[in-house]
This record gives C-alpha cells, sequence and structure tokens, in this order.
C-alpha cells in the first residue's frame, strides 16, 4: 500500500506560489486560511531558497497524539485527515504541529462552527468520496477519482511532489544524482547540522544521501 | 530498624505501582467515522482518471500518475 508523501525540493521551486493558488482553488478555501505557503529562507540574499509547506501527513503525526477528541486519523494510504463533525476547534493540532498545517478558520463555509482546517492531500474527509458535504467541508477528492494533489499536478518546476512516498523519493534521488547537489537542503545536513558544524559529526565523503 | 522497614515497604509499593508500566498500552476504539476507501467510486462531479473503481486500477493509475511527474523519464535522461 501507497504511503502518500510530498517532497518540495528547494533547488527548483521559484517561490511563484502556483501550489498556493491551486490548492486554494480547487478546494474553495476561503480567506483567512492557507493550506499551502511558500517560505522562503534567506529571502532578498542571492541563493535564497524556497520551499512549499503543508502538511507533510506524518506518519506519526503529533496532531493525532495531542487531539482530545481524536478526530483526526490516518487513510490506508497514509494520507492525515480530520473529522469536522468531531473537531471541536481547541487548536491543540496548530500547536503540536511543527508545520503550523491546522489552522482555523474565522469566516465563510469551513468557518462556521469553528473546526479546525487542514490539507487533506486533496483526499477530502469521511464523507463519502466525492459527494458535495464532503467538498463543502473538505474540498476536493481528487484521490478518489484516480488524481493526485493539485498543487504538486500543477507545480511548474515540478519542484514539488506529491504521491507514494518511494516513487517520488525515487524521482528527487535521481535528479539529485544527476545534478551532483541538493540533497543536503533537506536531508541529514540541514537537519543536524553539517560535518563542519559540529564536534561530533563524522568526517563524510561528498555524498547525495538525504 | 523502622526506617528500614519503611524504605523496604516504599520500594515494594512503588514495585507494584510501576508494575502496570510494563504493559504495551494500545488504542482501543476510535472516535472517528469510518472513511470509504480512496479507491472506491463516489458520485463525484468530477470524472475519474481510472475509469474504474477497483483497488488494482486505481493504484496502477496513481502509480502512474506520480511518473508524469518525473521530467527525467519524460525527457529520456
Amino acid at each position: 500500500m501507497a504511503r502518500m508523501k510530498f517532497i518540495c525540493d528547494a533547488e527548483r521551486c521559484i517561490e511563484c506560489n502556483g501550489c498556493v493558488t491551486a490548492c486554494k482553488a480547487e478546494n474553495e478555501v476561503p480567506w483567512g486560511v492557507n493550506r499551502r505557503r511558500v517560505v522562503t529562507l534567506n529571502d532578498g540574499i542571492p541563493g535564497e531558497k524556497s520551499i512549499s509547506v503543508a502538511c507533510m501527513h506524518c506518519s506519526d503525526a503529533p496532531c493525532i497524539a495531542v487531539c482530545p477528541v481524536n478526530c483526526i486519523y490516518h487513510t490506508d494510504e497514509g494520507v492525515v485527515l480530520h473529522d469536522k463533525d468531531t473537531c471541536i476547534g481547541c487548536g491543540y493540532c496548530s500547536y503540536a504541529c511543527p508545520f503550523g498545517a491546522p489552522q482555523f478558520p474565522t469566516n465563510g463555509a469551513f468557518g462556521l462552527r469553528g473546526k479546525m482546517d487542514k490539507c487533506t492531500f486533496c483526499a477530502g474527509g469521511p464523507e463519502a468520496n466525492g459527494s458535495d458535504a464532503e467538498f463543502a467541508k473538505y474540498g476536493r477528492n481528487r484521490l478518489s477519482e484516480g488524481k493526485l494533489p493539485a498543487c504538486a499536478e500543477m507545480c511548474s518546476t515540478k519542484a514539488l511532489l506529491g504521491g507514494d512516498g518511494e516513487v517520488i523519493a525515487d524521482i528527487f534521488r535521481n535528479r539529485v544524482t544527476v545534478r551532483g547537489k541538493g540533497s543536503e537542503v533537506w536531508g541529514w545536513g540541514t537537519a543536524y547540522g553539517k560535518p563542519t558544524q559540529g564536534s561530533a559529526a563524522p568526517a563524510k565523503t561528498e555524498a547525495t544521501k538525504s | 530498624m523502622s526506617a528500614r522497614l519503611g524504605m523496604a515497604l516504599l520500594a515494594v509499593a512503588a514495585a507494584f505501582a510501576l508494575s502496570a508500566c510494563e504493559k504495551q498500552q494500545t488504542m482501543t476504539g476510535n472516535a472517528t467515522k469510518g472513511d470509504t476507501p480512496l479507491w472506491q467510486a463516489g458520485e463525484s462531479r468530477w470524472p475519474r482518471a481510472d475509469k474504474a473503481a477497483d483497488r488494482a486500477t486505481w493504484e496502477r493509475q496513481m502509480a502512474a500518475r506520480a511518473q508524469y511527474q518525473n521530467d527525467y523519464s519524460r525527457s529520456g535522461q
């Protein structure tokens, strides 16, 4: 069974915000909520990097762990979804999420009852696949139509990859191998420091391991 | 002597109190509604890309769709 994941290739992202626009349009996300955002590091400095960030559909999701009413769940494909009928809008998931994915809508169709809103990987919610009720609460269920999330499918530079984690990891790995760099942006060096930054880090040869 | 006895009783009580921590704890029950599998067709207003509603076809479609993102395979590199 596939485990659905997103990867954003910072070497390709041109900060066009097309993914943000696609998400908002596809799911009719109201004003005040951006399920996806583009974050730029070292903005304005030559060599700046941008990454598109939304719910990363964590395998061990902290939002699921902290939800007091157990309304956030995994689908069989590893997509993290939530049930707005059960959600009490406490906001714990928002605090627990390291990516700021769950958000509080303040108005519009999504926010009338103060429910949290988050990226659904274009997989809707607990309602019947493709139903009007599902669309009104969660947006479009593209996965049930055999399609991938709109943000990834329309990315013009294919910086944002979405789909089965193994498949998109292969695509990303191939890119890194061909161009000879890029894995360090998302990889070990970003998370734990490059060998020169830490005294305990072992000396490494040039590698593209993420 | 009484202090030693007290310590022994405290150790026994602590061992008893912590004994439950040895057991693996799993969450049972789920407050959420059961979600329909994604490969099952719904009455969507949009057309399905896979033209079918069985799991194998859906998974093949998703794998093919994911490969559309691989511009190296499209350009033959």
